[in-house]
């Protein structure tokens, strides 16, 4: 079938900054975003984090404690897509493409650690002294569809959703079903994209035991979508290309913004520095966009 | 332009009340609990001490019986459809699941150790790993994508399936959804949240879904898979037809994170969408299987979501997580397959333990036993923590 579908905004938030014609800048001059890991015994020496403060406005401040990075990042991306746009939040769709779960930051060490005994786990200490230090709030913050729940109570977005979970190509699947939700009519506009952060200790353990040698990062990306023609907004989405996982080819950014993990292949899309494997049309399509611009 | 038909071939589930649709059937028709105490470990301890639990290996952790149950259902999804002869680029699977948690065990030699989760660790504990290993056993090499929106995960699996069949990016398939929570680590975070029964005394009453003396949900695990495939393509290669997924429609709350709006609004929305993608009147439905979850704020919010679109119309509703307690992830692929069950039949299953409905809760229950009763359209609903809504209407077959 043939899919009706236009790119109206594209923001970007990583290591050289918000707004993909800031980000392009600095890339053009020459900046990176990459910088030495403080974290103490980390096992990667360089990560490509955003700079400056993280400070999204929130309706619902109660919920700020619930936020990981990566939902924090998509909120403010999504926040500056809408900017200045007047459309319908009950029929605006949001689709995200997430990590498999927020990375644990070690908020339930302590109530693992007081459920131990003699080196051991016991879940009766965990039923007891374990259960008195457990965040309570910890089964939440761990759903990975908890970033689109923040960005959807946070802006008011109340249309159709998805969020689609797991490796790289997690992000090209979210954007693909968006593209797909508005061409069919099922939304009058959606935000599709998709966020991640590979910078807690938890998340740069795993970064080094996966075997992944370019440095971490982190990003979101949000485009908003709208019904009609324009830029052909990665028509090669319907044709299935990107189905499946390891869908990323290298991409020539790594080196300056890191690698932004789910987001990755996006962050690629809208700088046109990616190559996506049987693709020709990323490039042309930013381009395109860029022209607009 | 007219729409083909989607249309479900094969049917397969584990669930705590069997370990598959004939035996989960039969005990949902009977009106039997499949919850009772903890045997996966000592929670003699812990504030709640039962669940909806499958059976186990011992020693099994939670990815390992996250893949076996998704196979075990996988296999009989396939029985029933037949051999999948097209060209495996043509097969697609989307399947509903969370990462898996760690064992105990395994988070205790991580503490002990300081040793690292190993690369196997990180695949096999990951969403997509249950979405991979569907792949792998069927061959398929099409489009692939896991869904993770907690409660609704496999309701929107199967509705997505069902579009890219529409959109003919597959032939067939294969979706569904997985899910493993009854461990001691998600016994304490969901008990801490106070989202789950404390009625320790009297397992098989606790989920109470509708009823005034309900008190939280009953942790559950299980796995559902459906093969879905166009009308054209299971006729041509003679499948015989279980029912077609009609309808499909989902919507945020953008309300809070653990609540719904008392009004049910976003559970309206999806219901209304679905109800509007099968091209179906409210009075065209008759029969609901709620999401019904049995806690306070659930059940009344999604009884004012039915009554808003269904108004008048009265379709028979029950919960059966009454009796299979909530399997998230994979409720919404199982609870499509009663619905399927049901219309096949012509029996509804009930809601049980509903002794005193809740006057919020107004509805036309299908209790205290099953009603037999032929309806052509069923609904399913399933709404997640986070606010995502998923609703989905299961036909008879053409």
């Amino acid at each position: 079938m043939s899919l009706r579908a236009r790119v109206t905004a594209v923001e970007l938030v990583c290591a050289l900054g918000m707004g993909p014609r800031e980000v392009r800048a600095r890339l053009v001059a020459g900046e990176t975003g990459v910088v030495p890991c403080e974290v103490p015994g980390s096992p990667v020496s360089h990560v490509a984090p955003v700079q400056g403060p993280c400070r999204p406005n929130l309706t619902r401040r109660r919920d700020r404690k619930l936020f990981s990075r990566s939902a924090t990042l998509l909120l403010m991306a999504a926040q500056r897509s809408l900017e200045g746009w007047e459309g319908d939040l009950e029929t605006l769709g949001l689709f995200v493409g997430v990590r498999r779960e927020p990375p644990d930051t070690g908020e339930a060490d302590a109530a693992i650690l007081a459920s131990a005994s003699n080196g051991r786990l016991s879940s009766s200490l965990l039923a007891t002294a374990g259960r008195d230090l457990y965040p309570p709030l910890q089964p939440l913050r761990t759903l990975p569809n908890m970033a689109l729940a923040h960005v959807a109570i946070q802006l008011g977005i109340r249309g159709e959703s998805g969020v689609s979970a797991g490796g790289p190509a997690a992000g090209v699947m979210a954007l693909r079903e968006g593209i797909a939700a508005v061409a069919e009519g099922r939304c009058s506009a959606a935000l599709v994209g998709a966020a991640d952060s590979w910078l807690e200790e938890g998340s740069l353990r795993d970064w080094a035991r996966l075997g992944r040698t370019p440095p971490p990062g982190e990003a979101a990306v949000v485009f908003r979508i709208e019904a009609g023609d324009g830029p052909a907004p990665l028509g090669w989405l319907t044709r299935g290309e990107a189905g499946g996982g390891g869908a990323v080819a290298p991409a020539t950014h790594w080196d300056r913004l890191g690698h932004c993990g789910v987001a990755d292949a996006l962050v690629g899309a809208v700088l046109g520095t990616a190559g996506i494997r049987g693709v020709e049309t990323t490039g042309a399509w930013a381009e395109a966009l860029w022209q607009k611009e | 332009m007219t729409r083909e038909r989607v249309v479900v071939t094969g049917m397969g589930v584990v669930t705590p009340l069997g370990e598959d649709l004939p035996s989960t059937w039969k005990a949902l028709v009977a009106g039997r609990s499949g919850i009772g105490p903890i045997r996966r470990f000592d929670a003699s301890g812990f504030d709640v001490t039962f669940a909806a639990e499958v059976d186990s290996l011992p020693e099994e952790d939670p990815a390992s019986l996250k893949e076996r149950l998704v196979c075990v259902a996988l296999e009989e999804a396939m029985r029933g459809a037949g051999p999948l002869t097209m060209d495996p680029a043509r097969i697609g699977v989307c399947l509903g699941s969370e990462s898996a948690r760690p064992s105990l065990s395994v988070v205790a030699r991580r503490y002990r150790t300081g040793a690292l989760p190993t690369l196997a660790d990180l695949m096999r504990n990951a969403a997509s790993a249950p979405t991979q290993a569907v792949a792998e056993r069927v061959g398929a090499k099409g489009i692939m994508s896991t869904i993770s929106t907690a409660c609704t995960s496999s309701s929107q699996a199967v509705g997505e399936g069902a579009l890219r069949l529409r959109r003919e990016e597959a032939d067939v398939m294969i979706v569904g959804g997985v899910d493993v929570l009854v461990g001691p680590l998600m016994l304490t975070g969901f008990s801490l949240l106070g989202a789950l029964s404390t009625r320790n005394h009297d397992p098989s009453g606790a989920s109470r879904p509708f009823d005034r003396d309900r008190d939280g949900f009953v942790l559950g695990e299980g796995a559902g898979i459906l093969v879905l495939e166009r009308e054209s393509v299971a006729r041509s290669r003679g499948a015989e037809i279980l029912a077609e997924v009609s309808g499909y429609g989902c919507s945020s709350n953008a309300w809070r994170i653990t609540d719904s709006p008392p009004d049910g609004r976003g559970a309206a929305q999806a219901m209304a969408l679905a109800l509007q993608d099968a091209g179906l009147a409210p009075e065209d439905v008759g029969y609901i299987n709620a999401h019904g979850t049995s806690t306070p704020m659930n059940d009344p919010s999604e009884t004012r979501g039915i009554q808003r679109v269904f108004k008048g119309a009265q379709p028979w509703v029950s919960s059966t997580k009454s009796m299979m307690g909530h399997l998230v992830a994979a409720c919404g692929a199982v609870e499509a397959i009663v619905c399927a069950q049901a219309i096949r039949t012509g029996v509804l299953p009930p809601t049980i333990n509903l002794d005193h409905p809740d006057p919020g809760c107004e509805m036309r229950h299908v209790s205290p036993g099953a009603v037999e009763e032929a309806v052509d359209h069923a609904l399913t609903n399933a709404f997640g923590f986070g606010g995502s809504n998923g609703s989905l209407v299961i036909s008879r077959a053409p």
